[in-house]
């Protein structure tokens, strides 16, 4: 909605801008149309008229000299002529003056004002014409026309004709001015016309935008409406039930498939009548009602009685729902079943309402979950004394004991949620008046009203519980008197079978495990003999027994002593009922007094038995101090004492009462007697009752230990606290004692060592050296040995031990030897380092300098000695600089101070002096020396040589560039190669080619043409030839071994000259040969083919052919060292910038060139192999001079 | 209908026969010049340097000359105005096809083609299709 304003406010927006925009433009296009207008104006107004006016006077001005001339030349009479003449000069005079009227520009006023003096004389001029027409003068009229008339009419027509210039000049100018106000005037317009539009679009756009979204909303909710109305359709359509809709006239206005087959109507016929219509006559009344009803609370569910259209009833509820100023919505449900059904139930509850009331029994129906009574019998009326209100508001706990309640609520609970549909149980209840019942209650679980309910039939059992009660209780009572006994009870029916018995009958014959009630005396005492089994007979008669002591053999065989009673026990009916036994074991008892008695006379310690108090109850003898047993008895056993001892003894004799613990403890007795008194509680019935004292006598032995431990602690004292390990052997070298410290050392405890040789112990590897050394020992008594031995440790690692042994079993008090032995591990490992590092250190070719933080040297090893020149005699004590060279002194302060810091400085690149002054590269290791706590005491320098390396890399950079420009060169060989080895086969290729094409196309039958092309043909393969034999013989070259042979240099130059002469240009060149040698020349004949070849092609190929004369001279000159050659042309010369290059790979430098341009390279590769060298001088034009030298191998040769 | 001119380079002479022969045959052009080098090429087209009319429409050019080689040449001859304002094509010709030639070749934006030799009519039919001459 909103937008839908904005929108709307937009647009009127949009539309108001553009209508000012439009007239804005309107109006100042008027604006500027009305000034264009006023151009027009003066255009027409200021310049045409005026113009015609002024064409006027001419035209008159004309008429008037035509007209005279006319006259002179008789052509038309005087008088016609002065007409013409009168009405001309008034034409001037009215059109001047008219012309004269208008605006004129101040150039037109001076104009006009000189015509104004013209035009008075020419007018004047004029009169006088009239004149002589009126006189009809003819000679004054030709006079006037030859002077007069040109002078003075003819000038008027001249400025008349630059007023009409101007006019148009001045038009002109007023329509450029006009023409710009137009120009200017559209270009601002187009302008506001453009921001207009540049403004309105966008906005224009914006708005459709917005519109359309709008518009999308509109669709969308209009969409949402008609699915909402198809769902609602649906929904109508695939209702369960019947569905009518009734308009706000009550007339079905539509309705469902359901409501159709409800009513036996068609759609069209059910349409559009009353509801009413429906309704049975007898609920018409009752209809307006409910509509109205429904109405007022929007809803009701109304009970109707509805006619088919067959004309049958069914009974209907319908539920009726007013939609807001639409009409009803109404669900039609068929009800008549359900009708008929409630009947039935009616008539059927009656028959149980009967039932129920008139029952003997006590009926009331509760509410499971709330515990409110539902309904109570007329006999529980009765009983309870309850009325029949007061029923209405109880519930089931209001007759029921408060301890019950809970109770109650569980067995509810139980009701309702379990499925037994019957639960029997006893209940206590309360009448009225306060008098319990006890009811037996059976309770049903029922549907009343639609609710579950319990249905509890009671009956009254009060008095029955009552009596069973008290009867169980009398028989708990029993047995419970029976089960606690402390004697052994048992009771037993006349069948001798157990009734009860009680604990202590159990744990005294050990019958535990068994449950020993119903079964039968005889069966669980099976070897019960049969003067038992009478007594037991006897007593049931009536007659009770008993024994203080009697034996009782067991089916073990174990004899037990027995006390024991027999007693019959009478029922209720005075009948016996059976027997009651009561026994007492007395075995232990009897055995243990034995016992006890035996040991308490002959015991050698003095036996008490004290009691609570602590008197003494019993004694065994008498009392060292005199006392005798009999008047010890009765007295305090603490008294008896010594003083220094009581205190002691009372305490341990308490802790003994208290805690049920041996006590022991050493006291003195009088006459510095010491004994030990070991106190041991006496327990009666699980109590402490007495405490019986055993007292020896121990003085002596106290003295004697006294002493031992006295010595026996000095001994441990020294042998445990030495750190060395003391073993001690006999004579076959088993070990006899170990001090702790030996397990230290050794990791083996006395138990792992005891009675085992020490030859177990030593490593397999000096058992030889250890039994050699210990026979030795075996025969030097006395005299202390030493030697060293490795021990297996017992975690399996090896030990040094050092140890002496000392050879004492002559000795009557040791009878051992004894062995002191100590790990020196440690110390043997740092030695054996000590040593490696030595030999390491010596061994090694670099040099390893040790000095202090100020640079003293201090150790200096071999292959320091070498590496630098000095022994180790010359430089130790020297400081460190003499071997740095100035230049890196500044080197040294900078590393001793990472030293300081503690790092190391690794592969330090650096020079070094040598004692002989050489300067060597090294390559430095620096690292500090620590001492034991990191503090840095020393430097360790290890220095490598690397002269060597450092060489062979500066070579290894080199060789690499060489390697570079090799392949530089082998590319561009390959490059070249390549292309000039196909060049030449291509262009055959193609000449093939075309030569055929012209074959088939008949073309070339011509001979002629086809020897040229074959001659072609030729050029190319024999260029391709030449270029592979430069190749093979540069190739030749390389591979192969110089092959020298002697030379004669005038057959060998006149063969290779003989290849030229022949050609074309080797007819016109002079060949000359000059040859100086005293010696035999020795040389590879074919190499020096190849360079002298190559050479006289170049000389013949560049010859110059403007030379009259071309000619190639070659000079030999030999002697024992070498030979020189020389070849000189004049033929074209080669440029100086070029003179260098002519040796290189493929090099052409002029056009003329034919060749692969490896001659010149063939040849100074093949000289450099014959170790001889190549000069060329050159003037262009002029000629060229190549000077070659090879060695003279004829010693070589010759060797 | 204009005089297509054709202008080829080559050192060889047995190339330019075989190639001027091609192209005789293919009937594409109505005059054709043989300049033996670089060097004399450059020399005669100075000669004509701003004439349109008389300046070639297409020149074959070879690549391994000695003293100036073809791309040389083409240094040269990238200021010319008929070449520069494209005019003049030019094609490139060789006895092997060396990826380095024909990648510099392609640096060139005058040169439209490079063809192998020798010279093949279909190659010059395809001229004529791609409209050059």
């Amino acid at each position: 909605m909103v937008n839908k304003i904005k929108a709307s406010l937009e647009i009127s927006l949009l539309v108001f801008i553009m209508s000012c925009f439009i007239i804005g433009i309107g109006i100042y296009g008027v604006i500027e149309i009305r000034s264009l207008n006023k151009s027009a104006n003066e255009l027409y107004n200021d310049r045409i008229i005026p113009m015609d006016e002024l064409g006027d006077v001419r035209y008159f001005n004309s008429v008037i000299i035509a007209t005279a001339h006319q006259a002179s030349k008789e052509q038309i009479s005087y008088s016609e002529s002065l007409a013409k003449i009168k009405s001309a000069q008034d034409s001037i005079r009215v059109n001047w003056k008219k012309y004269l009227q208008t605006s004129l520009t101040p150039k037109e006023n001076q104009i006009a004002t000189k015509v104004d003096g013209l035009l008075d004389k020419s007018l004047t001029t004029i009169d006088r014409l009239e004149l002589i027409m009126q006189n009809k003068d003819k000679a004054a009229l030709d006079n006037i026309l030859k002077n007069e008339i040109k002078s003075d009419l003819n000038p008027v027509e001249q400025e008349i004709s630059n007023l009409l210039r101007l006019q148009v000049e001045v038009a002109k100018n007023i329509y450029r001015d006009e023409t710009k106000v137009y120009t200017g005037y559209t270009r601002r317009f187009l302008w506001i016309l453009f921001f207009a539009l540049a403004f309105a679009i966008p906005f224009c756009y914006y708005l459709i935008k917005k519109n359309a979204v709008i518009i999308n909303s509109y669709n969308l909710n209009n969409a949402k409406l008609f699915l909402t109305e198809k769902n609602y359709r649906n929904l109508i359509e695939y209702a369960g039930e019947a569905i009518l809709i009734l308009n706000e006239e009550t007339e079905i206005i539509d309705l469902n498939e359901y409501a159709i087959q409800l009513l036996g109507y068609s759609r069209d016929e059910i349409l559009l009548m009353k509801i009413a219509a429906l309704v049975a006559p007898e609920d018409i009344k009752k209809q307006t009602l409910d509509i109205n009803e429904v109405r007022k609370n929007k809803y009701a569910t109304i009970y109707r009685k509805v006619r088919r259209k067959d004309g049958s009833y069914i009974e209907t509820e319908i539920s009726n729902r007013l939609m807001e100023g639409k009409g009803f919505f109404a669900i039609v449900r068929d009800i008549t079943e359900r009708k008929k059904a409630e009947a039935f139930i009616m008539e059927s509850e009656e028959k149980y309402r009967y039932l129920f009331n008139n029952n003997p029994a006590y009926i009331i129906i509760w509410d499971p979950e709330t515990l409110a009574v539902l309904e109570v019998n007329e006999t529980v009326l009765l009983k309870y004394g309850y009325s029949k209100e007061e029923w209405n508001t109880m519930t089931v706990l209001d007759y029921r004991p408060a301890e019950e309640h809970e109770n109650i609520k569980k067995f509810a609970r139980y009701m309702l949620s379990g499925d037994e549909p019957i639960a029997k149980s006893n209940w206590r209840h309360f009448k009225k008046n306060g008098e319990e019942m006890i009811m037996e209650i059976a309770s049903h679980k029922i549907k009343y009203n639609n609710k579950q309910a319990i249905l509890s039939l009671a009956n009254d059992v009060t008095e029955k519980v009552k009596t069973e009660a008290s009867l169980i209780e009398r028989e708990a009572q029993l047995n419970l008197f029976i089960a606690h006994s402390p004697a052994s009870l048992a009771m037993l029916d006349t069948d001798l079978r157990y009734i009860a018995t009680s604990k202590r009958w159990i744990t005294d014959y050990n019958l535990t495990e068994q449950n020993i009630i119903g079964k039968s005396h005889y069966e669980v005492f099976p070897e019960i003999g049969e003067e038992w089994k009478k007594i037991h007979q006897r007593c049931l008669t009536g007659v009770s027994e008993k024994r203080e002591e009697d034996t009782f053999v067991r089916a073990d065989g174990s004899v037990d002593w027995l006390r024991w009673e027999i007693h019959p026990w009478y029922k209720a009916n005075s009948e016996i009922g059976g027997l009651l036994f009561f026994t007492e074991v007395i075995t232990e008892r009897k055995r243990a007094t034995e016992m006890f008695k035996n040991q308490f006379e002959n015991s050698p310690d003095t036996i008490l038995y004290i009691n609570k108090n602590l008197k003494i109850e019993a004694i065994n003898r008498g009392n060292p101090s005199g006392l005798s047993k009999e008047k010890l008895v009765g007295a305090d056993c603490i008294e008896v004492l010594p003083e220094e001892s009581r205190t002691i003894a009372r305490e341990a004799i308490m802790k003994c009462f208290e805690t049920g613990e041996k006590q022991e403890i050493e006291n003195a007795l009088l006459h510095n007697r010491w004994v030990r008194s070991r106190m041991v509680p006496i327990v009666t019935n699980n109590e402490i009752t007495h405490v019986m004292l055993f007292v020896s006598d121990m003085t002596e032995r106290k003295a004697a230990e006294e002493k031992l431990v006295q010595s026996e602690e000095k001994y441990r004292a020294l042998t445990e606290n030495v750190s060395d390990a003391i073993v001690l052997v006999n004579e076959v070298f088993e070990i006899e004692y170990q001090s702790p410290s030996s397990e230290r050392i050794a990791g083996y405890g006395f138990e792992e060592t005891k009675a085992k040789t020490i030859f177990g112990f030593i490593h397999p590897d000096d058992l030889v050296k250890g039994e050699l050394f210990f026979n030795e020992v075996l025969n030097t008594p006395g005299t202390p040995m030493n030697n060293q031995f490795r021990v297996i440790h017992k975690l399996g690692h090896v030990i040094w031990v050092e140890g002496t042994v000392l050879n004492l079993l002559d000795n009557g008090n040791i009878k051992a030897i004894i062995i002191n032995y100590r790990d020196i591990t440690n110390r043997k490992r740092d030695e054996e380092q000590l040593a490696l590092t030595a030999s390491i250190v010596n061994s090694s070719d670099d040099a390893i300098i040790s000095k202090t933080l100020e640079g003293i040297i201090m150790s200096w090893n071999k292959g320091a000695e070498k590496t630098l020149g000095y022994t180790a005699e010359e430089i130790i004590g020297k400081h460190i600089s003499v071997l740095i060279p100035l230049d890196y002194r500044g080197e040294e302060v900078r590393i001793i101070e990472e030293i300081k810091k503690g790092k190391s400085v690794e592969h330090y690149e650096t020079q070094r002096m040598k004692k002989n002054g050489d300067l060597i590269y090294v390559s430095l290791t620096i690292s500090p020396i620590t001492d034991a706590t990191g503090k840095v005491i020393g430097v360790s320098k290890i220095m490598r040589d690397i002269t060597d390396s450092k060489k062979f890399e500066e070579d290894l950079i080199h060789y690499n560039e060489e390697l570079k420009k090799t392949n530089s060169e082998l590319d561009r060989f390959v490059y070249s190669t390549s292309h000039d080895l196909r060049a030449p086969l291509k262009s055959m290729l193609g000449l093939i080619d075309i030569t055929k094409n012209d074959i088939e196309e008949d073309n070339a039958h011509d001979k002629a043409i086809l020897i040229q092309r074959f001659e072609m043909l030729n050029r190319s393969a024999t260029k391709l030839d030449n270029f592979i034999e430069d190749i093979l013989s540069y190739s030749r070259n390389a591979r192969m071994e110089l092959e020298c042979n002697e030379i004669n240099f005038k057959d060998l130059i006149t063969d290779i000259n003989g290849n030229f002469v022949f050609s074309q240009t080797g007819r016109q060149i002079d060949f000359k040969v000059d040859i100086h040698t005293n010696y035999k020349f020795f040389s590879d004949a074919k190499r020096l083919t190849v360079v002298l070849n190559n050479i006289l092609s170049n000389a013949y190929k560049y010859c110059d052919p403007s030379e009259a004369k071309s000619f190639i001279k070659v000079a030999f000159n030999c002697d024992s060292q070498s030979a020189k050659i020389t070849i000189e042309d004049n033929g074209i010369g080669i440029p100086e910038e070029e003179k260098g290059k002519i040796f290189d790979m493929f090099y052409r430098s002029t056009l003329l060139s034919t060749g692969s341009g490896l001659g010149l390279y063939i040849v100074k590769e093949t000289l450099q192999k014959m170790n001889g060298k190549i000069q060329v001088v050159s003037e262009v034009n002029k000629g060229t001079t190549f000077f070659i030298e090879i060695p003279n191998q004829i010693n070589a040769s010759n060797g | 209908m204009k005089t297509t001119h054709i202008l080829l380079i080559d050192d060889n002479d047995i190339d330019n026969f075989i190639t001027n022969h091609v192209i005789t045959k293919a009937e594409i052009a109505e005059k054709i010049t043989i300049k033996s080098s670089a060097i004399e090429a450059l020399d005669y087209l100075r000669t004509i340097r701003d004439d349109f009319e008389q300046f070639p429409d297409l020149i074959f050019l070879d690549v391994a000359m000695p003293i100036m080689d073809g791309f040389g040449f083409l240094n040269e001859i990238v200021n010319f105005p008929k070449v520069s304002e494209k005019q003049c094509p030019i094609i490139m010709l060789t006895s092997s096809n060396n990826a380095e030639d024909i990648v510099r070749s392609r640096e060139y934006s005058v040169v439209i083609d490079y063809f192998v030799k020798p010279l093949k009519m279909e190659l010059l039919e395809n001229l004529v299709n791609k409209n050059i001459v």
